[in-house]
């Protein structure tokens, strides 16, 4: 009780400090701005220094009121820039497109806007990669808040170890998420455990054309200068890849890089429909949980690939070939076909080959048998990918994080973190939000990506819902969205698995089985592929080994998990 | 036997009366060792819990089979033998072919007599030292890529003309030789400060004998290090199972895990990626034991042979 006493002390003593410095400075300054600000500030004390030049006195009032009432637990809106002026500590994980261009996310006019929009210093506890948070998870000395991107166990268990602090009794501070949460079902579904606890602030992409950004990406002036279509099935591939090779003297016709070969093309399903398979990853056929790298047909699907590794259409070095190599490959024409993404991959070599007006990309669908037919998966997403910002339970002031949080859900937020700064990053055009050149012709020459990592989090995540306006405007050229409708057609949604973990009690077993059984797979995957495995001891060996290795009990959790996801 | 250690005790006694000044100069180095060797081994514990990082070290729950649940889930891993085999496999080599090589390379040096060269081989050979890491492993990368002039040179001889850092049989030599490379000419220095202690009376002696320059080499300059071999030998030994992890980390990818995954490897993976940190601390005190056994052992061997040990 002493202790807070003396921190209340402290608080004060520090305010009273801020307050006499921004007068100092408003007696050296002309004022040339925000003169009605300071006048507020200087007759009360409590409110922030920051508080817009055009807000009127009576509107500061009505704020006022409104604040007391909602401190009373009655008022569902919340007034920026908040009351008292808070100092946050937000850990994430760094984001080279960020730090490319700023010390860090707080210091980006995106930051700064932000924190002038709620009136919250924030500090970023910048972590160099994921292995640093999961240390800071392990220390058990949290920052108020954290980006949070999954944990062992799931949220349920990382409620239990004291990492993330339940939004529950705090949810009348972030009333522009409730909002959001009660307009959809799965929203809330997602973002509540099977206790009822609600995690955090959640990543929303909220439109389906969101939701597949990665796919099968060709040479389309190849495909033009050879008279070919774009590829649908199996041996469509093959025969591309083939002229590819001979006729454009491609020297890897197709190369794509180990990441993007499982956990995209495989753990998507971009090669396997037409062998039967839906996908590599778990997925359900109503409502029974598969694992696919554990089914039979999963072996026609390797010897596809082997069939075009061993004829030298599949990049030799796949398993240590790195992004730039295949980008570079594709710009110089020694690649035609890749797995990848609109904005890194599409985007960035169309932005480079601008000059050279024969090069042109386009994205092909999921293969399928047959020509025609609607594959089964695709790159797809869930609405809510699982990326919150969690409030922790050591945060200092819990209601102020909650509410400087809630800030992405309002609709001044969700203009901020989609588009940025109006009048810098975006205008309104025709009544929709529009990039301007800074971000779509940036005059430093920076890729759309990069500009928009310094305005927005709509290029990655963040506590917001996502537009679909955003989409539209990066990968607008043609090509991009030619790629974008043809990875988005599929029966992916059917077959999808919800965002569900595993019951906690089993979460220790599970993450043991799984890390030994996808280590297991990866490295069969690519001994099939390169044929030093040869493809007779699938059912002998690789199946049998699984087995061994209790896949069955893994998909078994998987099962119980989904079918209280459903019972929800 | 109680006697002895009164007596003991005494003789303590007196020693810190008259030794007190350097009694003083070691304690900071004692609190160093306790502060930051010792302490911190109270975190061991982990191993035999489920750590919940709210709870803390000391009251997380222990785990079941009177807490050695994450020994056995490791003993009974589908990657138990092969992690312990691939240790093995790239340690040993790793002493076999990289533990003579400096010595060679010292002894080689020793007989050069053209200074300026000797010392201009010499500041050559130590460079890879002073390079990073990660830059010796990108270099290792770029000349084993498929484009790299040693894959090219092995396609000659019949090699494959892909990655060599992609097919399992290569990884061990890639291991071993880079290291060799890395290592030999710095390693090759204490073996040169050895040989300098030699007396020069000794070669006088023996050519006087008639010993040829091998002869010499054989029976004056390897009996003069020994004792530096040794125990060189015996500090190798002691991390037999502590194979260079951030090298294979940068090097090894998940298409060659079969020969490249080694015990630090996977507990890195298991504590640092996959969130398992008891289990992971489990496999890291099976590594410290090993190492500690091998050390004990090899020093009594050594004791018994040679009369040159650690303690």
């Amino acid at each position: 009780m002493k202790k807070l006493y003396q921190w209340k002390k402290v608080t004060a003593c520090i305010m009273a400090a801020a307050v006499t410095l921004s007068v100092c400075a408003c007696g050296n300054q002309n004022g040339d701005k925000d003169d009605a600000g300071k006048t507020t500030s200087q007759e009360n004390p409590e409110a922030s220094k920051e508080t817009p030049a055009e807000e009127t006195s009576s509107e500061a009032e009505k704020s006022e009121e409104s604040q007391a009432e909602s401190e009373a637990g009655g008022a569902a809106e919340v007034t920026y820039p908040l009351k008292e002026k808070v100092h946050l500590t937000l850990a994430m994980v760094d984001e080279a497109a960020v730090t490319a261009n700023a010390k860090n996310l707080a210091e980006t006019p995106f930051g700064k806007a932000w924190q002038e929009a709620t009136g919250v210093e924030l500090e970023i506890m910048q972590l160099a990669d994921g292995d640093a948070l999961n240390l800071l998870y392990a220390s058990g000395e949290l920052p108020d808040m954290i980006a949070y991107s999954g944990y062992t166990g799931g949220a349920e268990k990382a409620i239990k170890d004291k990492i993330i602090q339940p939004l529950n009794d705090y949810m009348q501070y972030a009333p522009d998420l409730q909002a959001v949460l009660d307009s959809n079902d799965l929203y809330k579904k997602s973002s509540t455990t099977k206790d009822g606890d609600i995690i955090g602030f959640p990543f929303i992409r909220g439109d389906d054309y969101l939701l597949s950004s990665a796919g099968l990406i060709i040479r389309q002036d190849w495909l033009d200068d050879l008279n070919l279509e774009l590829p649908q099935t199996p041996d469509d591939l093959y025969e591309v890849l083939k002229a590819f090779k001979e006729e454009k003297g491609a020297k890897v016709p197709f190369s794509v890089g180990n990441w993007w070969l499982k956990s995209i093309a495989l753990e998507h399903g971009l090669l396997t429909s037409p062998f039967g398979l839906v996908k590599g990853n778990f997925y359900q056929v109503d409502g029974k949980v598969h694992y696919g790298y554990a089914e039979e047909a999963y072996k026609d699907v390797l010897a596809f690939l082997n069939k075009l590794y061993a004829e030298g259409l599949l990049d030799p070095n796949f398993q240590t070939v790195d992004d730039n190599t295949i980008r570079a490959n594709i710009m110089n024409g020694e690649t035609g076909v890749t797995v990848g993404n609109t904005g890194g991959y599409m985007g960035n070599m169309l932005q480079t080959m601008e000059e050279d007006p024969t090069f042109n990309l386009n994205g092909f669908g999921p293969l399928v048998a047959k020509a025609g037919d609607v594959p089964m998966s695709t790159h797809y997403d869930n609405a809510l990918p699982g990326k919150y910002i969690i409030v922790t339970p050591s945060c200092s002031n819990k209601e102020a994080a909650v509410q400087f949080l809630n800030y992405g859900y309002t609709k001044e937020g969700s203009l901020l973190f989609n588009y940025g700064i109006e009048g810098e990053s975006y205008t309104i055009v025709d009544g929709e939000p529009t990039y301007t050149d800074l971000i779509m012709h940036n005059p430093d020459g920076l890729t759309k990506q990069l500009a928009l990592a310094q305005y927005t989090r709509a290029w990655q995540d963040g506590p917001f819902v996502q537009e679909k306006g955003y989409q539209l405007q990066y990968a607008d050229l043609p090509s991009q969205k030619s790629a974008l409708s043809n990875w988005t057609r599929s029966d992916a949604a059917k077959y999808n698995m919800p965002p569900v973990t595993v019951a906690e009690e089993d979460a220790s077993e599970y993450s043991k089985l799984m890390g030994d059984i996808g280590t297991y797979v990866s490295e069969m995957t690519i001994q099939y592929i390169t044929g030093l495995e040869p493809l007779d001891t699938f059912e002998s060996k690789y199946l049998e080994t699984l087995k061994s290795m209790n896949v069955e009990r893994a998909i078994e959790m998987r099962q119980e998990a989904l079918d209280d996801f459903n019972a929800r | 036997m109680k006697n002895k250690k009164k007596s003991g005790l005494r003789r303590l006694g007196n020693d810190l009366r008259k030794y007190s000044d350097a009694y003083m100069m070691v304690i900071p180095v004692v609190i160093f060792y306790l502060l930051f060797c010792y302490k911190p081994m109270y975190g061991i514990l982990i191993a035999f819990k489920d750590y919940s990082p709210a709870a803390g070290i000391w009251d997380s729950d222990w785990t079941s089979s009177y807490g050695f649940q994450h020994f056995i889930d490791f003993f009974q891993s589908y990657y138990f033998t092969r992690i312990l085999k691939n240790t093995l496999v790239i340690s040993i080599s790793s002493i076999i072919f990289g533990f003579p090589a400096p010595i060679l390379l010292a002894l080689l040096l020793n007989e050069l007599k053209n200074e300026k060269f000797k010392r201009v081989t010499q500041t050559i050979s130590y460079m890879p030292h002073f390079i990073s890491m990660v830059v010796v492993c990108s270099m290792v990368q770029l000349f084993t890529s498929n484009k790299g002039f040693i894959t090219y040179l092995l396609s000659f001889l019949g090699g494959p003309d892909c990655s060599l850092l992609t097919r399992p049989n290569y990884f061990v030599p890639i291991y071993v030789l880079s290291g060799i490379w890395q290592g030999i000419g710095w390693d090759a220095i204490i073996y040169l400060a050895a040989l300098t202690g030699i007396d020069q009376e000794l070669y006088e002696a023996a050519r006087i004998d008639g010993a040829g320059r091998w002869k010499q080499t054989l029976h004056v300059t390897l009996p003069g290090i020994s004792g530096t071999v040794i125990i060189m030998l015996l500090l190798r030994l002691g991390n037999v199972m502590n194979v260079g992890f951030e090298k294979i980390i940068l090097l090894y990818n998940e298409g060659i895990y079969e020969t490249a995954d080694v015990i630090s490897t996977f507990v890195y993976r298991k504590g640092l990626q996959d969130f398992q940190w008891g289990y992971s601390a489990a496999v890291g005190i099976f590594n410290s034991v090993i190492n500690f056994v091998v050390v004990m052992v090899f020093n009594k061997i050594s004791r018994k042979v040679s009369d040159v040990s650690l303690w």
